[in-house]
């Protein structure tokens, strides 16, 4: 079930009012409730896909008592063994058929030839982010951070949590389970902010991306006929595209958790206001990169080992954080560019200048240096996501050389593209100090809400996909 | 609990009354651009309506869709003529062109001119011109409504699983006859954007298309351009044109029969391409056996097959025949006139 549907529409509301008005009697049933909610959720889109989601979740379930063993051998055994379980789910299903495809190519560079057997099956839904829900839990026992959880309702709500459960954010089992866990009681300001959140997330998705999309399918399935200004263009509308998709989808999720008393991770901190590459990790994509860093990264050694390891860690996050993303190389690629964003901030120790402070943190508006160091963020970040949204390299190449080289080709650009832009920084600029409560200036609020809400219902009813759920 | 509820509530009735209200407002201000189909086509279908009901000096008119205006011109068939074909009409639109004209008008023939899959009744257009255009009257789709009921299906639709169901599909289409705001909150941007962008441009091209209409009596040149060879047929689709249609082709032959007006039926010509693949067809041999039926049904309706294939040079697009395809097709048909009427 997507968030921009009908459907959603009628079970959202219809889950609110059974989850506060009749299984309110004890967290046991607002859990159970919560439970069978995200199942239908999923099942919505394919059911035969919920078995696979159903064993995943209760394999980690049991491994989580064997990993808390005090028997440090035994809890290692099963440490591993449930690593394998889910790379192994996430194998099969995401990645067999690029390395098979990978294999063959390899092979057949020494003459020798085999026909692989390739998988016909759709990769479930979300299941990069529950698997790595379930990777946190027991990763999180091991370290003795967390407790195995003792009610298996309980422990499934944390895998599978409807808003959650498709594209995340990808939650720690020591944040979101003692919520599930702790009774919830109706709170009247969380609900209006999650209200908030709704809205402001469907109004990027369903106003701002799918519009943009438009533009961007357009100009990326041509780009050889698209002349240097079009291609550039092109390229800013995938980059608000893939933000608008993604962060509307992450507030939609946020807010929808907020009507039910949870409180989520953040997934997005205007990244689109970074002032380097580092400070856009820690805005983009927040509970994925700090996931990585915090159950790779760091045991790897982090930067605490000496200058080669740091270099190694990092390319092996951002490759394992482009691989994530989809079998494919482009990903990679778009891993590897962004690692070599971050390389000489890490190797200058500047990778942490911009870790507190917001851009133009005490004024209305940005210095002339924030200006520049904004856009060269910028820029950078849409030259990698040409690589994301290409099918493959030959194409994101190709588009690349089209930007240098086709300045002679007629323009033929839509500049409906800032229309759209426009009103996603405006918000996001007024927002950046406080981004969770979505509070508007008193004076408009009103007006501004209402302008959100119709223009929503003006553009509602595509039922687009979100980009982030095809990993 | 209660407090955000009711104002959730208060929020969404305001926000949905003013949608609609907006979305009210420009159709009734420019619905051209708001009724879900493009702007030229409104402007194209209305000029059309208009004529219909007009007393005129014309004793001879020729129905149709678009192939219709494209593939007669009746300045070559007389002075007589009037070319009242309307883009994406069926049958039933064609009852409603000949009641409607009969009320201020004598009429000796009626030449219809059809593409098969609107005799078939496989178009899209009823439920995006006819519909949002009004050209029926309320009391004539509430007619329609009952045919649907008999025969089980809504016009143009498929066979309904219960009555529930069919009854939903005309309540849905009647919100749009209505002009119902939220039948067309979808096509709403679109329409905006058409409205802010190319608002002169359609100005322009519909001065041109009212002019090449009144100046040629409802005929419609589809250009000079030649050599369109897309194919349009799929050659396994078995004919059978569907029974509300049908209906509808019963009624006009009834009252061209009370009327004494004569009746032909032409199909409309296809490029080569098309007619290559109709060849020793599935298709030809089921739309052989259907004109053989209609022909058994109505012995005094003329059915004209021929030419069903032209040269490419003759089309202006994949479907319409361009000037010198009229001159051709007109031709033809001023000759079949000539030899059944006299």
């Amino acid at each position: 079930m997507l968030f921009n549907s009908f459907e959603f529409l009628l079970f959202l509301p219809t889950v609110f009012i059974l989850y506060w008005f009749v299984f309110n009697r004890s967290v046991r049933w607002q859990n159970l409730l919560v439970l069978l909610a995200s199942y239908f959720f999923y099942g919505w889109w394919s059911w035969q896909f919920l078995i696979l989601l159903g064993a995943s979740t209760l394999l980690d379930y049991l491994y989580g008592f064997a990993v808390a063993s005090p028997n440090k051998k035994k809890a290692k055994l099963f440490l591993w063994l449930s690593i394998i379980n889910n790379l192994g789910i996430l194998a099969v299903f995401k990645y067999y058929n690029f390395f098979v495809t990978q294999f063959q190519q390899a092979f057949e560079l020494l003459s020798l030839h085999f026909n692989p057997v390739l998988l016909q099956v759709a990769i479930p839904i979300g299941i990069s982010f529950y698997t790595f829900h379930g990777m946190s839990y027991i990763f999180d026992i091991y370290r003795q951070q967390q407790q195995p959880v003792k009610n298996f309702v309980d422990y499934a709500v944390f895998v599978s949590f409807f808003p959650l459960l498709v594209a995340g954010p990808i939650e720690r089992a020591n944040h979101l389970l003692p919520q599930i866990q702790r009774k919830r009681s109706f709170d009247y300001m969380q609900a209006v902010v999650g209200c908030r959140l709704i809205l402001w997330g469907l109004f990027k998705k369903v106003v701002i991306a799918d519009s943009l999309a438009a533009i961007a399918d357009n100009i990326f399935s041509n780009y050889q006929d698209q002349n240097t200004v079009s291609l550039i263009i092109g390229a800013i509308a995938f980059s608000f595209q893939i933000y608008g998709d993604f962060s509307g989808y992450s507030d939609i999720a946020l807010g929808t958790a907020r009507l039910f008393g949870f409180e989520l991770l953040s997934n997005f901190r205007f990244p689109y206001f970074s002032r380097d590459i580092a400070e856009f990790w820690r805005r983009w994509h927040i509970s994925l990169s700090s996931w990585f860093r915090d159950y790779v990264y760091i045991p790897l050694g982090g930067s605490k080992q000496g200058t080669l390891k740091a270099v190694r860690n990092t390319f092996i996050i951002f490759l394992i954080s482009g691989f994530w993303h989809g079998a494919s190389w482009n990903f990679i690629a778009w891993g590897f560019i962004h690692a070599c964003g971050f390389l000489p901030l890490l190797l200058l120790g500047r990778n942490r200048r911009h870790s507190s402070d917001v851009v133009a943190q005490y004024g209305k508006y940005p210095s002339l240096k924030e200006c520049w160091q904004m856009g060269t963020t910028f820029a950078f970040v849409s030259v990698a996501w040409v690589f994301f949204r290409a099918h493959d390299m030959k194409q994101a190449l190709g588009y690349l050389k089209g930007i240098i080289t086709n300045y002679k080709q007629p323009l033929a650009c839509n500049p409906t593209l800032f229309y759209y832009i426009i009103p996603l920084l405006a918000g996001d600029w007024w927002l950046r100090r406080d981004e969770r409560n979505l509070k508007m200036p008193r004076k408009y609020k009103s007006i501004i809400y209402i302008i959100v809400a119709i223009s929503i219902i003006f553009y509602f009813g595509k039922k687009t996909n979100f980009i982030y759920f095809q990993f | 609990m209660n407090k955000f509820l009711i104002k959730i509530i208060k929020y969404l009735l305001l926000v949905t009354g003013l949608s609609g209200l907006i979305i009210f407002l420009f159709i009734s201000i420019k619905p051209p651009y708001f009724l879900g189909a493009p702007a030229l086509d409104y402007y194209y279908c209305s000029y059309q309506y208009d004529q219909i009901n007009k007393k005129t000096e014309f004793k001879n008119i020729i129905i149709g869709d678009s192939r219709g205006n494209a593939s007669i011109n009746p300045n070559l068939l007389g002075e007589q003529w009037v070319n009242l074909s309307i883009p994406g009409s069926d049958f039933l639109e064609g009852y409603i062109t000949l009641k409607r004209y009969l009320l201020h008008n004598r009429v000796d023939t009626v030449v219809m001119v059809y593409g098969l899959n609107y005799i078939a009744e496989n178009s899209p257009y009823f439920t995006q011109r006819t519909i949002p255009f009004r050209f029926l009257t309320y009391q004539e789709l509430q007619n329609l409504e009952l045919v649907e009921k008999k025969y089980n299906y809504v016009f143009h639709g498929n066979a309904t699983k219960s009555s529930f169901n069919l009854q939903w599909q005309q309540f849905d289409r009647k919100l749009k006859y209505l002009h119902f705001p939220f039948s067309y909150r979808e096509t709403f941007i679109d329409g905006l954007n058409n409205l802010f962008s190319s608002q002169t441009e359609v100005r322009v091209k519909k001065e041109k298309i009212i002019k090449q209409l009144r100046d040629h009596r409802g005929y419609m040149n589809f250009g000079e351009a030649d050599s369109n060879n897309t194919d349009g047929v799929n050659p396994d689709y078995h004919y059978n044109p569907k029974p509300i249609n049908q209906y509808y082709l019963n009624l006009l032959m009834d009252l061209a029969a009370e009327k004494k007006i004569t009746v032909f039926l032409a199909i409309a010509p296809m490029n080569q391409a098309s007619f290559a693949s109709y060849t020793n067809s599935k298709l030809e041999s089921s739309v052989n056996a259907y004109f053989e039926k209609l022909q058994h049904q109505h012995t005094g309706l003329f059915i004209v097959k021929d030419p069903l294939g032209l040269p490419n040079s003759l089309f202006g697009d994949p479907y319409h025949l361009n000037k010198k395809g009229t001159l051709v097709f007109s031709e033809t048909i001023r000759k079949k006139l000539n030899g059944k009427t006299q």
